[in-house]
């Protein structure tokens, strides 16, 4: 149980630092695409609502801002990703006391990120 | 683009001095990006939600790997903190930009009144602040409660709320100072990604400006990491109470549609 419980921690923490970086990465190259740009600068008022689905195609020719969208967007999927390891790991665990209190914070994330997915 | 490249060294300067100073990066970013830059108060919050969330994971990930924080107890308070971090981005939609400078400026004063307030509290407590202490959770409808209200308070204003957490679960709830502290760098990641989600589905995380200032964030609180324990930080905690007091005032006619003289 003991093993299982340091597992789960050993998880939580991999996942919050390998998504924090693999972001870090994605803004550094976006960032540093949008350097050598030479179109005007987008307003920063007039951004339109994300949407990771609509920003497939950008993605796919390289367009800085969708790049820095999808660093942007990893970063804010980190500590869902988090969530979700640690519901499971409760699971495994048999503890379904916190492995529902888990997945009740996985379902409110979940509601507030469909917007950006679709 | 020379904008971008200050927003990433402000945001570098935010991320050092919160890690430093036990604050979210919030709390400067918001100030710098509206008064130093001119962006939008919704956006700044919006760019300032995902620099926390930049800020805390690097954090949250040693306190968990150091076994510093209770899992299971933010676990359960996150239930109330992401909660009312949609509520508060939702309400955030609603309230005109002066409003929530105001509602800033009152936020920057309430956390320079704390900064003052902490060494009072932990002196007085004593040093039974150890990670490793066994303890009861108490009261724990309370602290749902307030979490609640901290992650009203992160979606509205765009900060962590450690704010108000740590506050209760150390002074109410009986958990140990460091846990507390560990506990609630844990849940900010998860408040502050429920509420910028709010923020970005309806544009306002301008990818430049959030892109190049979340950079710099994280650099700086890597680094703030790294040089926290060959700091000193009692003097600058000090000088700091006064720039928070003058950006509460910044902010405040900011808010009121007056520029401060000096």
């Amino acid at each position: 149980m003991r093993d299982k419980k340091e597992k789960t921690l050993s998880y939580v923490s991999t996942i919050l630092l390998i998504g924090s970086f693999c972001a870090a990465g994605l803004l550094v190259l976006g960032l540093g695409l949008s350097f050598f740009q030479t179109q005007p600068q987008a307003d920063i008022t007039a951004s339109p609502g994300f949407s990771l689905s609509k920003s497939i195609g950008s993605l796919l020719r390289g367009e800085p801002t969708a790049v820095i969208n999808l660093g942007i967007l990893v970063m804010m999927l980190t500590p869902f990703l988090r969530v979700v390891v640690a519901a499971f790991s409760f699971l495994l665990e048999k503890d379904l006391t916190y492995a529902s209190v888990a997945f009740g914070v996985m379902l409110i994330l979940l509601f507030t990120m469909l917007p950006t997915l679709f | 683009m020379s904008d971008y490249l200050f927003m990433l060294a402000g945001g570098t300067l935010a991320g050092l001095l919160g890690s430093i100073l036990g604050l979210g990066g919030g709390i400067l970013i918001i100030p710098m990006l509206t008064l130093v830059f001119g962006v939008p108060m919704r956006e700044a919050i919006g760019a300032s939600l995902v620099c926390v969330i930049a800020t805390s994971s690097g954090a949250a990930s040693l306190y968990v790997r150091r076994r510093l924080c209770d899992v299971r107890l933010g676990m359960t308070l996150e239930l109330a903190t992401t909660l009312g971090a949609v509520v508060g981005g939702v309400i955030a939609g609603l309230l005109n930009a002066q409003t929530l400078s105001i509602l800033f400026s009152v936020l920057l004063i309430y956390t320079a009144w704390t900064m003052l307030r902490k060494r009072e509290v932990v002196e007085s407590r004593g040093a039974s602040s150890s990670g490793g202490t066994s303890y009861k959770v108490a009261h724990l409808p309370l602290g749902m409660g307030a979490s609640f209200f901290a992650g009203n308070v992160s979606g509205l204003l765009g900060v962590g709320g450690g704010i108000v957490k740590v506050p209760v679960m150390y002074t109410m709830m009986g958990v140990p100072l460091k846990t507390a502290l560990a506990t609630s760098n844990f849940m900010i990641g998860v408040t502050a990604s429920a509420g910028a989600f709010v923020y970005f589905s309806r544009g306002e995380v301008h990818p430049l400006v959030a892109g190049s200032t979340m950079l710099g964030a994280f650099l700086g609180a890597t680094l703030g990491s790294r040089l926290l324990p060959k700091i000193r930080a009692e003097y600058l905690k000090k000088a700091f109470v006064l720039v928070l007091i003058y950006l509460s005032l910044e902010m405040l006619f900011k808010g009121l549609g007056l520029r401060l003289a000096f």
